[in-house]
Parts: C-alpha cells; structure tokens; sequence
C-alpha cells in the first residue's frame, strides 16, 4: 500500500520543485518581506506547548490487533489514550480519570522500528505494583524530525470496573469494542502535523449558523450511533437520514448531534441532513449502512500504480461486494463498481472529465503528477486505509 | 475540531522567519526549514471545497465556503494533504492553514490566464463523504 508522507512530500517535491524554480521563490519571498513590516501584525505564531496531537478517536477505525484509544464502553467515548505534544517532547495519558479505571504501568512506544518501554507515573500510588488508579502519563522526547514522523505510535492498557445493571460487576481491559471479548493494548499515535491541525481556530463553534460539517463514522449497521459536527445546533433538530425523518432530535451541544440509525433502515448509503429552527444545512453528508457483523473492504494493492487520465486500473483486496461498490476518490467518487470474485475492482479513473485538457495531455503543466487516494465503500462498511494512484497529466 | 491552543502574536518572531526565508531562497537552500518557517505565518481556512484544476500551472485554485473562507492554491508537492486526502473532490469539509501568496493559471482561448489566491495551502485535511 503506497501512501505519501508529509516527509516524501517535501523531499521528493517541495526541495525539489523550489530548487528548480528558484525565480518563483524569490517572487514570493519579496512579497513577504514586502509585508513583513506591517501585515505581520495581524498573523498568529502558532506556538507549540502541550498541544494535543493523537490521531485515533472516536470516529477514527482503531487497526486490527489493537484496543481502542478511547472508551467504547461508554457514551461520551472519552480518550483512554491521549498525547499532547511539544516540539521535542510527547506527553503520553493513559485513563481519562475516572474512578472505576485501573492503568497498567508499563506501556509502549514505536521507536527505530521497535517497541520500547516506556514507565508510566501518577500523583495516584501505586497499586499491587503494576496499576494506578484514575491516570498516569509518561513524557517521551523525541527529535524534531522524529515529531515530523506519522508513525509514532504507543500503546497503554487501560482495566475498567463495570457493573451491568443488575448484573455482577465484572473487570473489561483493553477493550477494542462493546462487547470487550477480548482484551488488547490500546493503540494511539501523534505527530507534529496533528498538533499543526488542532491549533487551526475552532471554525465550527467560531459560528453560530446552523452548519453540518461531517458525520462519525463514516458506517455501520442499523443501530449505530452516529456523531454529527457542525454549529447551530438546538435543543429540537430534525435529521433526514436517506428517506426518513427523525424529529426532536436534541444536541449535546450546539456543535454536536448524536443519533441512532433506524433499526429498520434498509442498507446501502444515505445522505443526512439537519434542519431546525435557524434554518436548514446546505450541506449534506453521508453514511454507508452496512450488514451487521460484516467486515469492511481491506484494499491491498493497485495495478498499475501509476498512468495518465482514463487509466484503468485494477484494485486488490477484500469484502467486495458482487455490486455497488463506490471508489471515494481524491478527485471525486466512481460509484457501482461491480466485483466478481470479491477480492478485486476494476475502474477507470478519470479526475476532472470536464477539464479536456487534463485527458489529452496538452495542459501546458503537462508533465506534473499527482497522487489520488482511493478508498473503498459498500454494504460491507468503508476501508480503513486507501490505496494510492498517481495520476500523470 | 478544537481550538486548542493559545495563539500568540510573535511580531518578531514572524518578521525573522520572514528575512531567515529570504535569505534561504536567495541561495537555493529551500528544505524542511523553510517549510516549517512557512508554518509561522500560517492562516487558517475551514469549510466546503470547490476545487478547480490549474491547468497551465499545475495544482488546485480551491474556494472555500463558509465558516472560514478563502481562496487557496493547492500546489502538488509544497501543500501536504492529510487524511482523508480528498484535496480535489468538491464538496467535502477542508482544514487548513495557508500562507499568503499564491497563484492559479488556467488554459484561456488566448493562452494562460493568471487567477490570484489569497495564498497557497500549507497543510489541509479533508473528510470523507462515502
């Protein structure tokens, strides 16, 4: 599976492409120090202390192999496994503080291409000398390269008391889902850009229009509870959910909605929409109801990896469905592509039909290149990862 | 997406990133470095994309809708796309910073026809509309 890091990017592209067209630079630094004097003082510094900068979380499909980074055995679905970060340094926090958490204190951190252990603390004692009660954190330093770095992963492994009611309480550890039937090391990951995103304003709570910016996931069975971010959220919102109409629905917040999928909604994929009292959200997004206890498409391979505009390439891997089908592109989707045997998808990818000159190849920036991410969806749920194409124009 | 950090107004700072980045291009050493200066002066944007092709200078004029709109060059190679990396498909939410100066040039019927953006993306992720 190809896929390009922040770091391929900037060596194989950025240095490069600068180097070559150095005139172009040099324009754009003279603009700059042309403002350097006075529009300066209206831009931020986007400072860097104690930044979250994790990846995995509620909406965010934990791999295969690792426990959840955040409490599926509630609602609130608050993080388990937590990283904020500085420019050399990540703080790691394992439990969320509450009082019926149990954290071992050893964990994990990848480093060198290895797990390395890392020991954990807390203002809490020690417990049986392997557990703290509520919280404990590590701090991890790194280089500045290596904050760069998208692979920096650590796990902990958090024990919760649960008492079903009336039931028997009952230890649920490492828990990856639910029902918890097994137990696994919970599994998160930080970077610099991550801490790079989170210091972006909050443009969602910045309005107070009624906005729908993405729904969380992304699919899921009949009967799955689905998180909608935007603003202007009131205390009685209609969702429209594909053909149906859910009323009443109330917000946790005024940038948060949460719902559940009608246990009779027929599968396939399904646009939402919110309305209330401030008026409608233009914008639609969009869930793929999918079987219960399928597992979702894993995407493996594309052949040929690389080609011009009307390239037809074949995608590898498994949970295809015999029809329906969609590649959700970086240019767009190619819906209802059908699979004979389940493990591969032909399509032709054609990013920007209407742009001739990108299909002919006389675009005077002929010659340039780009990579196209493409992930699969159907009845079966949506592919964690994409593949990767690059496109030549 | 949470705003959560405290932005702080470095006038200094940005003005030294300013003369270390021309100073670097005078001379060709234009890397990582001068990326992450970049990021010094970044603003941010959020909302619906509507990407077009620029189709004589290569990269993506991308116009942003509300709550933080602005008209951004998506240049392939100096913007770094983060997931779910659906940087040219319209009509999915956009994240992200720019930094002033950028510019689109699109095939006319005459020639090349320069569109100017308020600046060029740095950094951008998207969400995934299935």
């Amino acid at each position: 599976m190809t896929r390009f890091s922040p770091i391929q990017y900037m060596k194989s592209g950025f240095a490069k492409r600068m180097t070559q067209n150095k005139t172009v630079f040099l324009v754009l630094s003279s603009v700059l120090v042309a403002f350097g004097g006075g529009a300066l003082s209206g831009w931020t510094h986007l400072a860097y202390s104690n930044v979250p900068c994790f990846g995995y979380r509620d909406g965010v499909p934990t791999p295969d192999g690792y426990g959840a980074a955040y409490n599926v055995l509630t609602t609130a679905r608050e993080l388990l496994v937590s990283v904020t970060c500085d420019k050399t340094s990540a703080t790691v926090t394992v439990g969320s503080g509450a009082e019926n958490q149990l954290i071992y204190r050893y964990g994990y951190a990848w480093r060198n291409n290895a797990w390395q252990r890392i020991t954990l603390s807390s203002t809490n004692p020690l417990q049986g000398n392997a557990w703290y009660a509520r919280s404990a954190n590590a701090t991890l330093s790194r280089t500045v390269a290596e904050m760069a770095q998208e692979s920096n992963y650590v796990v902990g492994y958090v024990c919760q008391w649960v008492t079903p009611t009336g039931g028997t309480g009952t230890w649920k550890c490492g828990c990856r889902d639910g029902a918890c039937q097994n137990s696994y090391w919970q599994l998160q990951y930080f970077s610099k850009a991550l801490a790079d995103l989170n210091t972006l304003p909050d443009v969602l709570t910045d309005s107070n229009d009624l906005l729908l910016a993405y729904g969380a996931p992304k699919y899921g069975p009949p009967g799955s509870t689905i998180s909608l971010t935007g603003s202007g959220f009131t205390g009685a919102n209609t969702i429209t959910f594909g053909s149906r109409t859910i009323s009443n629905v109330p917000a946790v917040n005024q940038g948060l909605i949460r719902f559940t999928v009608p246990a009779d909604m027929p599968l396939g994929r399904v646009e939402i929409g919110v309305r209330n009292s401030k008026g409608i959200a233009e914008h639609a997004t969009s869930f793929m109801v999918s079987k219960p206890g399928a597992v979702p498409p894993v995407l493996q391979s594309i052949a040929p990896a690389r080609g011009m505009h009307g390239t037809e390439v074949t995608i590898h891997g498994t949970g295809f469905t015999p029809t329906g089908n969609d590649a959700i592109t970086t240019f767009g989707p190619v819906r209802n592509i059908p699979s004979k045997d389940g493990t591969t998808l032909t399509l032709t990818l054609r990013p920007f039909p209407d742009t001739p000159s990108w299909q002919d190849g006389s675009s005077p920036a002929h010659g340039q290149s780009y990579p196209m991410y493409i992930y699969i969806s159907n009845t079966n749920g949506v592919s964690d990862q994409p593949v990767t194409f690059t496109v030549d124009i | 997406m949470k705003n959560i950090l405290t932005h702080t107004l470095i006038r200094r700072g940005a003005f030294l990133a300013v003369l270390v980045l021309a100073f670097g291009s005078g001379f060709g050493f234009v890397t990582e470095r001068a990326h992450s200066q970049l990021n010094l002066l970044s603003i941010p944007f959020g909302g619906l994309n509507a990407p077009i092709p620029c189709t004589c200078s290569g990269g993506f004029l991308q116009t942003i809708g509300p709550p933080r709109p602005a008209l951004v060059y998506f240049q392939a190679g100096a913007s770094i796309p983060y997931q779910f990396f659906m940087f040219g498909a319209p009509g999915v939410w956009t994240l992200g910073t720019f930094f002033p100066s950028g510019v689109c040039s699109v095939v006319t019927p005459t020639g090349c026809a320069n569109i100017t953006a308020e600046g060029t993306v740095l950094i951008e992720g998207t969400s995934l509309e299935v």
